[in-house]
Order: structure tokens, then C-alpha cells, then sequence
């Protein structure tokens, strides 16, 4: 390579290293000081009891944590995902923080909670501009903050068309034979490590069911909070669409600045019958950590759907930005005949974050459809990973699957990885898998700049062109904060 | 408190647990190691042997639960201890059926021996072109390093340990600067005895601006005896150099019952180029692996492979690919056919280093299923760290279209014909990069007879 163009490039990676410094301020990154209740650090049987009782659970519920935290105890710590990071000490987490206010009493009614909604906590939501008390606003939310669920909006007006939208915690105790009819079917607690850990010291997480025939009028969502320093946060979330329902879910999250490792391991657990269909979309934005990725959120997480009857559908779409490591696979078990799974997915890397993320999807019954479109971009000295699965199980007559993993480039020193994995086993199948990788070419900026768009413009159209097959999949407000979230890490940079 | 900059996760020992027939079966081989060494007057070679052993009986043999062994299950060959005995003898009558019927310097290998008697006179080779059998290299303690030339990675793979550690034999194959061997070099590797393990480690080099050749055929000689089985394990080693060429076609016709493994580690200097072939048809389990590293600028390589599976066969290709340097292009092409009950699996990576920008990397695997029960087990990779690359890759599975029948159905074309016409023309594509035309007849005849016999 000559020395004009080396120089050249270095200048070109310096101005990008500038843009993406701007960006180093995460503007979620606050803390709030609230008076919290917050458990020694450390994991074992007794800590597993006492957040069970701090819940208030029935017997069958504090059963399931035992088996699945003798269970844990078993397993080894997975380091297959392409991410280097040290085992972690699990003994140096707290499993239970929560707001004192609403921690008090009972706190199962939702009176109780909607009043006694710390202040604090209170501000940090409207910061983070999570309408959990604007009555006009046409979503309804789900607020957690640390390990429980500070509010639920819209309840009653849901309540009406039979649509149960609360926290976990609550439907444990208002809704028990519903979530035991599903907790765990999809996720079994000895589906992997980190669903053990979950089903252990679930914190808390939504309840949501929609009854045969009915759409949901407006979106349901739910925002992850974690505040306290050195705590996990394992919310255990379960959707369930009757027959011939339709829903569609936002799940958003974030997490203040700090310089230890934060714990995230949730797990998903959604449920389709006959004819329904669901979108579940997620933006996660996770503290990443600092330059290099220090104290950033470990975002270790199960999301699994199964089409249970069916013509049924489910969607996952979603936007990675944040978080130091994501490994995570929302996946679908398309069981039902003609059912349909979908998966969409952007992620972005910078600094050192890494991201190992994509999805599975199991073919068994006849006619089963599923489209995975994945877009990675990786800057910095990132690592973005797609791994994915396809299966197709004997008996999935006429299964039919499209992959797309395109992957971009932007500086030197970041990787691009793909690793699908795909088994088919019934001839009638039709399997399509494709990936690219590429960066911003030089000739399409200059194609560009040569019409009279600037660089930075240029740049901004290419990677939403890049990323736009995704995007349009996601609800409006979501597409839009996506779009911002990747236009602050991007514009400006050229590969 | 956890940091990310350590990475020594991964070098904790495991104490491993074997199952019985596991432990009989790798007891065996390491006896088959300390037979060899006890006749072997080169300290250096049974050193080499006893400490492959040693890694052997640690690791044993990979299980389903390893990454790269999910889809190649060993159970049955476990079962089956092979043998390591003193070759029998086979005369030309019995090999006259596997000759090619093209030109060619031939070189027989029986059980893994190398057979004088068989091969061609190798002292009137154009000069500069140089083969040995590496027994006779051995005998010479200081030229151990010459066929040996340790490959690290050698170590990483399960059968290139075993490998090792029954080293004894293969060719020693080496063309020098700016020769061009243009008479293709023919080595076909014999399985001759039931139960006998074929271990055969090569060497091959070019050297600058050398051009080669090779053409490998794997055949059984009993393969009309449904029962007979070999085991036969490779490793070569192929050096090319600056400005070398390297053309390879590897056919693996087997017996049913046989098992095929063959670990070829490449390295590429600048400004060659490699074209490699793999067409298998044979076999019981078969796995074929090239590890390339192009370690030059401007290199190009093409690997490419044309599977056939029928009964019961499993059948796995692989590669790993590895841009090391500037402006490297890589093509590849994988296509299975699958029929009965056969497994087929294709598993490439393609790794672009920091430093290898202007990569062009290119892989395509497709697959046809014949039938309900075949199996087809796909994992096309891509790790990149460099960003001015172009690199993709592409997967199909699926069956023949039905449109495409009927058009030929249309022009008075019976149905299984049209079958076989579609099926052959999609299995030999692969063909096309064989730039001599008689080697892709040889090898088209050898894929089409099976499709249709």
C-alpha cells in the first residue's frame, strides 16, 4: 500500500475515532438514588427462599426456583459464544434490590403500587420518557426498575377485553394456574446455564394474555430499569396470544454508568395458538460500558416462542446497541402446521462490545415458513456475531426458510462474524442462506458527494438503506429511536 | 472483579471419562504405536509417535458433544479396531481397473505402503520433479524433519494425532523452482486387506514457480464383498510456493463399508494458485478436510467438492480458509446429492486477518435431497477482521424442481431419465474448475457411473 493512501486512511479512521468519541456520553447513564431494599451479595439455597418470600410466592413457585438452582449448581458456566470475558462471580451480585416505597406492605395491589411509586424512581422513568403515568399515551407499560415492577399502566382498559397485562410477580399470585400452565414449557429450567440462573432468582418481569379473538387495541411494553450498582437482573417475562389473537410488544431497556459488570439474564417465554399472531419487538440499550467496555452491561438472555397451533406467527424484531457482551437467540418452534416465524434483527458494536446474537428456528410442522434478515455493523474494536440455526425435523413437509446475514464494516480494527447452522432433514424442504460482508464503498459515496450529498448524508442514507429492511419492521416510535440510536454511534463514518 | 482484556479461559485440563468400547478401541491403537516403535531405528520418529500417543490417550476419540464432530458420528467406527499389518501382495491385474486412461506418472500406495513394484520407475522423472516414499526417507534419522515438517495444527486434529502416531509411510512429492511438471502425477491409494488401517502421511512441495498436477484416487480392491472394510487416514502436507501453481483432484471411491479421513494442511505463498477438487462417493463415514492458510499477497485458491451419498453413507467436506495478506481470492463450490438415508455435512470457514483487505472470498454450498430420509447438516462460516473485503457466502437445500421435470417430460424425456439428467448436470458442476479435460472425463465418469449404477 503507498504512503499517500495510508495517510489518507489514517485521517479518514480518525475522523471516525472523533465521531465515536462524541458519542461516549450515554445520555441513560444517571443514576437515581431512591431509598432501595437491597440484598447481601451472594447466591445461594436461603438467598433463593428469601426472594421468593420477600414475593410473597406459593409453595410451587419456590419448588421451581430449588429444582432449577440445583440444577444450576451442576452446570458450567458456557464460553462458547465468541466473547472473551472471565468466569463470572456469582457470589459478588446482589439477587434482590428494590424501591423501599413500593417494597412495603403488600405491595401485590396495583393501588398500592401506582401511589407508592417513589418519587425518584418516578423521575427517572420520565427522563428516560417512559410514560408510566400519562393516561393519553397510547401504549401501556410495564415499569421495572431493578428486580421489581414499579408500575403498570392501562390495566383496566385492558382488563375490559379480557387482556391480563401485569407483572410477573403479580400473576404469580393473581393468575397462578395460568403461569403454571406455561411457565417453563418453552424455556425449561435446564434449558441452558443462564435460564437455570433465571428460573432460580427470577426477579420480575410481564404477564401478558390475550384471550381467543381479540387484537390488542395498543401496544403493550414493558422498560427494564437496572439502577442499584452490583445487582442482576433476571426478569422472567411470558406472553401468551389465544386463538386468533394478535398483540404486538415493545420491550426497551437501560442501565446507569458504572464501573462494575452488571448481571442481566432474562428469559422469554412466548406462546402462540391457533391463528395468532405476535410481534415482539425489542430495542435494547444497555449500558455497553466504558472505552473499553469496563462496567458495561453482560446481557445474557433466552428468548424462545413456540407456534403452538396452527396459521399462527411470531415475530421478533429487534435493535442491539447497547450492552458489553449480548448473547442472545430469540428463537421460534414452529410446531404448528403453516405457522410462520420471523426474525429481524440490527446490531450495532462499538468500542469493545461484543455481540454474539441471532436466532433459531425449528421446523416441525407441514408448511412451516421462517425469515431471518440479520444486519450487523461493527466499529471500533468490536466483535458482532450472527449465529444462527435452522432446523428442519423430518416431519416438516414443504418447510421453506430465507436467510439473510449481511454484515458492515467500519474501521480496521472491529470483526464481522457469521456462523449459521443449518439441518435439514426432510427432502421437500427449501433452504436459502445467504451473507455478505462489505463496508461503505468508496464508489457509492462517490456516486453520491458526485450528485451533491454530503459525505455524512451519504453515509447516513447507506446505512439506513442497510439497515432498513429491519427497521420497517419495528412499530413507529421503536423504528424511530432505533434509527437515532444507530445515527449518534454512525454518521460521519466511512469504512 | 471481572475484566475482559484476560482471556485464559480455556486451558483448564479436563479429566476425561471414556466409555469402555472407547478405551478398548484407543488402547488398541496405542498398542499399534509401541508395535511400530519397537522395529524402528529412528529415535526421532518414535519420539514423534510416543508423544502423539500420549496426546491420543489424554483427548480420545471427539464425541458428538464436540463442536466439530456434531454431525460425523464415530460409533460404529470405534467398534471396529483396525489392523496394521505388512502389506499382501497385489499384482498390476488387480489395480489394471483403477488406472486412469489418461497419461500420467503413477505412484500405488497398498495399505497405506508404498509399492515399488507397482509404481511407475520413478528415477526417469523430468528433472527437477522429485518423489520418495517417505518409509525410505525415515531410515535416514536427520531427514525425519523433512516429511514431518510440524504443522501445529496437525495437533488440533483428532486423526491428524492418530496420524502421527502410526506414522510410517506415504510420498514425499517435491517440484523445483520454475519446473513445470506437466504430465499429471497419479497416485491411487489401495485398501487391499479387510480390517486394516491405511495411515498415510505426505509431504508435498513447490517449490518457486513450480506447476503440478496431482490427482489422488481412494479405491477398495474387494469392494465387490459387502462386508469389507478399510480405514484409511491421510494427512499431506502441501507447500506452495511464490508464483506456484498446485492443481488438485482427490476422487474417494471406497468400499460401502470403509472409513475415509484426510486432513490436508496448505499453506500458499505469494502470487500462486491452488485449485482443489475433492469428489466423494465412497465409503461409510468419510471426512474431508483442507485447512488452507494463504500467508502472501495476491494469492488465488479454489476449493471445491461434488458429493454423491446413497444407503446409509455419511459424507462431510470441509474447509477452513484463512486470508492472511492483501488482495487474496477465494472461490469455493460444495455440492451434495443425497439419497436413502445419507448424511451429508459441509462445514467452511473463511477468515479474513486484519491485514488480508481487498479479500475476495466466495463460498457456495448446495445441496440436493432425493429423499425423505437424507440428512443434510450445512454450516458456511465467516470470521472477518479486515473491512475492505468482499466475502459471502451462500447455502440451498432443496429438491429437484418439479417445473424442471416437466419441461423435460415435455421434449419426450422419460421422468427418471430427466431425473438423472438433472441430477447429474447439478452434481458435476463442480467439474467445471478442472482445467484439463482429460482428468474432468475420468472424474465425470467415475461421479455419472455411480449416480446411475
Amino acid at each position: 500500500m503507498s504512503e499517500v493512501q495510508n495517510n489518507a486512511e489514517l485521517t479518514q479512521y480518525q475522523e471516525i475515532n472523533d465521531l465515536l468519541s462524541k458519542n461516549k456520553h450515554y445520555k441513560e447513564g444517571f443514576v437515581t438514588t431512591a431509598n432501595v431494599e437491597t440484598f447481601e451479595k451472594g447466591l445461594n439455597e436461603t438467598v433463593v427462599r428469601a426472594i421468593s418470600a420477600k414475593k410473597n410466592e406459593p409453595q410451587w413457585m419456590l419448588d421451581f426456583r430449588l429444582k432449577a438452582f440445583e440444577h444450576w449448581k451442576s452446570l458450567e458456566e458456557p464460553h462458547w459464544a465468541k466473547a472473551v470475558y472471565e468466569p463470572l462471580d456469582y457470589q459478588d451480585y446482589s439477587y434482590y434490590s428494590a424501591p423501599e416505597c413500593s417494597a412495603c406492605g403488600d405491595a401485590c395491589g396495583t393501588e398500592a403500587q401506582q401511589e407508592g411509586i417513589d418519587p425518584e424512581v418516578a423521575k427517572a422513568f420520565a427522563a428516560l420518557g417512559v410514560p408510566i403515568e400519562d393516561e393519553n399515551s397510547n401504549v401501556a407499560v410495564d415499569a421495572i426498575f431493578d428486580s421489581i415492577s414499579v408500575s403498570t399502566t392501562k390495566r383496566e382498559e385492558l382488563a375490559k377485553l379480557g387482556i391480563i397485562f401485569c407483572s410477573f410477580s403479580e400473576a404469580v399470585q393473581d393468575y397462578p394456574e395460568l403461569v403454571q400452565k406455561y411457565l417453563g414449557t418453552v424455556v425449561p429450567y435446564h434449558d441452558n446455564y443462564f435460564a437455570a440462573l433465571n428460573s432460580a432468582v427470577a426477579s420480575d418481569g410481564t404477564f401478558v394474555y390475550i384471550p381467543e379473538g381479540v387484537r390488542s387495541p395498543i401496544d403493550l411494553s414493558t422498560y427494564f430499569r437496572i439502577n442499584e450498582a452490583k445487582t442482576g437482573q433476571f426478569e422472567r417475562t411470558i406472553l401468551i396470544a389465544d386463538k386468533g389473537s394478535y398483540v404486538s410488544y415493545l420491550e426497551g431497556c437501560s442501565a446507569p454508568v458504572r464501573d462494575t459488570y452488571q448481571l442481566h439474564a432474562a428469559v422469554v417465554e412466548v406462546i402462540v395458538h391457533e391463528d395468532a399472531e405476535v410481534k415482539y419487538s425489542t430495542v435494547q440499550n444497555w449500558y455497553p460500558g466504558d472505552e473499553d467496555c469496563e462496567g458495561g452491561i453482560l446481557n445474557f438472555v433466552t428468548k424462545r416462542g413456540i407456534c403452538e397451533g396452527k396459521n399462527s406467527k411470531l415475530s421478533w424484531t429487534q435493535a442491539e446497541t447497547g450492552s458489553a457482551i449480548t448473547w442472545k437467540y430469540p428463537s421460534c418452534v414452529l410446531k404448528g402446521d403453516n405457522s410462520i416465524g420471523e426474525f429481524y434483527s440490527v446490531a450495532l458494536t462499538n468500542r469493545r462490545q461484543q455481540a454474539d446474537t441471532g436466532t433459531k428456528m425449528i421446523h416441525i410442522g407441514k408448511n412451516t415458513r421462517s425469515t431471518i434478515i440479520s444486519k450487523g455493523l461493527s466499529a471500533g474494536k468490536s466483535d458482532n456475531t450472527y449465529r444462527g440455526m435452522v432446523k428442519i425435523t423430518p416431519t416438516a413437509e414443504g418447510a421453506r426458510n430465507f436467510t439473510q446475514c449481511d454484515s458492515m464494516l467500519i474501521g480496521d480494527q472491529c470483526g464481522a462474524h457469521t456462523f449459521p447452522y443449518i439441518e435439514v432433514e426432510n427432502s421437500t424442504a427449501q433452504i436459502e442462506h445467504e451473507a455478505t460482508t462489505s463496508r461503505i464503498g468508496e464508489d457509492q459515496l462517490f456516486y453520491c458527494q458526485q450528485r451533491g450529498i454530503s459525505e455524512q448524508d451519504a453515509i447516513s442514507m447507506i446505512v439506513n438503506g442497510f439497515c432498513k429492511e429491519v427497521f420497517s419492521e419495528l412499530p413507529l416510535e421503536f423504528a424511530q429511536e432505533a434509527e437515532e440510536l444507530l445515527a449518534i454511534s454512525l454518521e460521519g463514518s466511512v469504512g | 472483579m471481572t475484566t475482559l482484556s484476560s482471556s485464559t479461559w480455556g486451558n483448564k485440563p479436563l479429566a476425561k471419562k471414556f466409555a469402555p468400547v472407547v478405551k478398548a478401541a484407543m488402547e488398541h491403537y496405542a498398542q499399534l504405536t509401541d508395535d511400530l516403535n519397537k522395529i524402528t531405528e529412528n529415535p526421532g520418529l518414535a519420539s514423534l509417535r510416543e508423544t502423539a500417543k500420549q496426546q491420543f490417550l489424554l483427548q480420545g476419540f471427539p464425541t458428538r458433544r464436540d463442536e466439530d464432530w456434531g454431525y460425523t458420528k464415530l460409533t460404529d467406527f470405534i467398534q471396529k479396531p483396525f489392523r496394521l499389518e505388512a502389506g499382501i501382495h497385489v499384482t498390476h491385474n488387480d489395480i489394471e481397473a483403477y488406472l486412469p486412461d489418461y497419461p500420467a506418472v503413477r505412484i500405488v500406495m497398498v495399505d497405506g505402503w508404498f509399492s515399488e513394484s507397482l509404481s511407475d520407475d520413478l528415477s526417469g522423472l523430468p528433472k527437477g520433479v522429485t518423489i520418495e516414499s517417505v518409509c525410505d526417507v525415515l531410515e535416514t534419522p536427520e531427514l525425519t524433519d523433512r516429511v514431518t515438517h510440524q504443522e501445529k495444527q496437525i495437533e488440533d486434529e483428532p486423526f491428524g494425532v492418530l496420524n502421527t502416531m502410526l506414522l510410517n509411510d506415504g510420498y514425499y512429492l517435491q517440484v523445483s523452482r520454475n519446473v513445470s511438471m506437466e504430465m499429471p502425477i497419479f497416485v491411487l491409494h489401495v485398501q487391499a486387506q479387510d480390517h486394516q488401517v491405511s495411515n498415510v502421511r505426505n509431504r508435498v512441495l513447490l517449490e518457486e514457480n513450480a506447476e503440478l498436477t496431482l490427482v489422488e484416487s481412494f479405491v477398495s480392491l474387494n469392494a465387490s464383498e459387502s462386508e469389507f472394510s478399510g480405514f484409511t487416514n491421510v494427512v499431506t502436507e502441501i507447500e506452495v510456493g511464490q508464483a506456484a501453481r498446485c492443481k488438485q483432484v482427490v476422487l474417494q471411491a471406497l468400499a460401502p463399508r470403509s472409513y475415509y479421513f484426510n486432513n490436508q494442511f496448505i499453506e500458499q505463498a505469494e502470487n500462486s494458485v491452488l485449485n482443489t477438487l475433492y469428489a466423494g462417493i465412497g465409503g461409510q463415514t468419510s471426512r474431508h478436510q483442507n485447512h488452507l492458510k494463504m500467508n502472501g499477497k495476491n494469492i488465488e485458491s479454489s476449493q471445491n467438492s461434488a458429493c454423491y451419498a446413497e444407503d446409509s453413507q455419511i459424507m462431510d467436506s470441509r474447509t477452513y480458509t484463512e486470508h492472511n495478506e492483501f488482495n487474496g481470492v477465494s472461490r469455493q463450490l460444495h455440492k451434495y446429492v443425497l439419497s436413502g438415508q445419507a448424511v451429508g455435512v459441509f462445514d467452511g470457514m473463511i477468515k479474513v486477518a486484519q491485514a488480508a483487505q481487498k479479500t475476495d472470498g466466495q463460498m457456495d454450498n448446495k445441496n440436493l435431497l432425493l429423499s425423505d430420509s437424507a440428512q443434510m447438516d450445512t454450516k458456511p462460516k465467516l470470521e472477518i477482521y479486515a473491512d475492505d473485503v468482499k466475502c459471502s457466502h451462500g447455502s440451498a437445500t432443496g429438491q429437484i424442481n418439479r417445473d424442471q421435470i416437466f419441461y423435460l417430460q415435455a421434449r419426450g424425456i422419460r421422468k427418471p431419465q430427466a431425473i438423472r439428467m438433472i441430477t447429474e448436470a447439478f452434481l458435476l458442476e463442480p467439474l467445471e474448475t478442472v482445467s484439463q479435460p482429460a482428468i474432468r472425463d475420468w472424474l465425470a465418469g467415475a461421479l455419472s457411473q455411480k449416480l446411475n449404477g
